[in-house]
């Protein structure tokens, strides 16, 4: 069994969990825009993230064991570089080094390490390359996960019409899109349990080889990567999914659609929620951003409202959490990430205790 | 354990269309790496027929070159930008292949692909059974994309299916097998266009 057995992470909700978890108990004041760690981007994004990484880092508990260190980012420091460079002259991809800083700044000198870019799935995609790594003899792996929003990320999903002109509402009928946001993120996983521990169940993964998400296959796909989750959905019910949710049509109705599909026979069926419309749209970082509020919630036995989305689009079937609904108590929490390429990725979380 | 390698350089772009063009919608738009790995699949797809249960994707430089194509352009694509992330790159490939699956797309440069391949060895080894590691190198214009198909029949031997492309692979094949077969993580230190 492996378990989380530490976290911490840096939004644009604040630098710790709990700032994060008070902020999603609220409705948002979008007048600040506060989606970005610097507004002057006056730091490069290199050192930026790996500030960021290094203060999380601060506020985990590692204990000493063979250890293997995963670092999940999308464009890690492109923005950097790529400008000013020549094609031909980039020879290193833009993640390593920034692992490497982290590792001299932290001293740590890991067994394993490598970088995992599965784009926005890219923090559970590392989640279970960690889990085959603690199967394999390692003691504890750090995930490290970091994504910037850079004007090379910016033009980007602007030319793909993916950014919203107005607020994020996930789920509703007329959503238009996302805000990005920055965000940092650190989780200790283990074989061994500490007395905070929560179970983190084998990460499903799946690739449909579809450029951009598309709602009829990516559902299958994501059908697919959350049946390949133990005992899931039929010998462990779950009661709060943590959707990706990014608020684009086609995002949400692929996850709705899924879940409809998944839970259709379940007679307690899982009510749906997501972070984004707080924090914006983190990338790669959205995955360990929601497994941290996961485990919040099991431990507070608390779930948190899409605050944004005050009505859902009635083509939808599942159960959201829209301003004002809560659910009844949380044994089991799924939290899913859809990446381009298809890409998808899903996790379940439950007590230490729950069945084997 | 048995590893077969498969390379193919492709001329990019070619100018007429694939021969798998009607498996992937707007074949077109594929950016170097994207078109060389559908391309190999294609060429060798009767050799390739026990499909894997992981690919590991393995990039050396990520997507630098299409990222630098993208941003010198003043006039955004959007189906440019979507193949700034490196693992779009194999979406093609599984279209072609008609195969869906766990891909992991791991980074660790300059031992990206020895790092996947090393990976791939101690996945399979454990049990997961033939694991393929997919990769891309050299320019924009004749890229040579890769595949190297572990599986789990067998004493570990190489084997190739194409001529080798990359200089000195022949005499350093033991170098990196001894490589990918120590757990330490210290950097490659032998020679070869593997690590550029």
């Amino acid at each position: 069994m492996i378990h989380i057995n530490s976290y911490a992470c840096a939004t644009a909700a604040g630098d710790s969990t709990a700032s994060l978890w008070q902020e999603l108990q609220n409705p948002p004041d979008y007048s600040k825009r506060e989606f970005l760690f610097h507004g002057d981007r006056s730091p490069v994004v290199r050192q930026l993230l790996t500030e960021k990484l290094t203060m999380c880092f601060q506020n985990v508990e590692l204990p000493a064991g063979r250890l293997g260190v995963i670092l999940a980012s999308t464009k890690g420091f492109s923005n950097d570089f790529i400008r000013d460079a020549e094609a031909t002259e980039i020879k290193v991809d833009p993640l390593t080094p920034l692992l490497d800083d982290f590792l001299a700044r932290t001293g740590l000198t890991p067994e394993r390490r490598l970088c995992v870019s599965n784009a926005c799935s890219s923090s559970l995609a590392a989640m279970r390359l960690a889990q085959f790594w603690l199967n394999e003899g390692l003691d504890q792996v750090l995930i490290l996960a970091a994504d910037a929003v850079t004007p090379f990320v910016e033009k980007g999903f602007q030319s793909l019409n993916l950014i919203t002109k107005d607020y994020p509402r996930p789920f509703a009928g007329d959503r238009a899109g996302f805000f990005l946001g920055e965000a940092a993120a650190c989780l200790v996983l283990s074989k061994d349990r500490v007395p905070t521990s929560v179970r983190l169940l084998p990460v499903g993964l799946d690739t449909e080889g579809s450029a951009v998400t598309r709602t009829g296959s990516s559902s299958q796909s994501l059908i697919r990567a959350v049946s390949r989750i133990p005992g899931v959905p039929r010998a462990r019910s779950i009661d709060l999914v943590i959707a990706h949710g990014t608020g684009t049509p086609v995002n949400d109705s692929t996850e709705d659609l899924a879940y409809a599909t998944l839970f259709n026979a379940s007679l307690m069926k899982p009510s749906l929620t997501g972070s984004k419309w707080r924090i914006g749209h983190t990338l790669a970082v959205s995955g360990a951003i929601d497994t941290i509020l996961a485990c919040e919630a099991l431990k507070r036995n608390e779930s948190f409202c899409l605050q944004t989305t005050e009505r859902i689009d009635p083509a939808l079937q599942c159960d959201y959490l829209t301003p004002g609904k809560k659910t009844a108590s949380i044994l089991r929490v799924l939290i899913s990430s859809l990446g381009f390429g298809g890409m998808h990725a899903a996790a379940v979380i439950e007590p230490p205790a729950a069945l084997a | 354990m048995r590893l077969t390698h498969f390379s193919y350089q492709v001329d990019f772009p070619t100018g007429f269309p694939p021969d798998w063009a009607n498996y992937v919608d707007r074949w077109y738009q594929l950016d170097a790496p994207a078109f060389a790995l559908a391309e190999l699949f294609w060429l060798n797809r009767k050799s390739l027929m026990k499909f894997p249960e992981w690919i590991f994707l393995c990039s050396p430089g990520a997507s630098n070159i299409t990222d630098a194509e993208f941003a010198r352009n003043p006039q955004p694509s959007p189906a440019k930008f979507v193949h700034t992330l490196p693992n779009i790159r194999s979406a093609a490939l599984l279209q072609v292949m008609q195969w869906a699956g766990p891909v992991l797309c791991l980074q660790n440069d300059p031992n990206t692909i020895l790092t996947g391949l090393r990976e791939a060895l101690t996945l399979s080894e454990n049990g997961a059974g033939t694991v393929w590691v997919a990769s891309v190198t050299g320019g924009a214009r004749e890229p040579t994309a890769h595949l190297f198909v572990i599986d789990e029949t067998g004493k570990l031997k190489i084997e190739k299916t194409a001529l080798p492309v990359m200089a000195n692979d022949m005499a350093h094949d033991n170098d990196w097998l001894s490589w990918i077969l120590n757990k330490k993580s210290e950097p490659f230190r032998g020679s070869g266009l593997w690590i550029e």
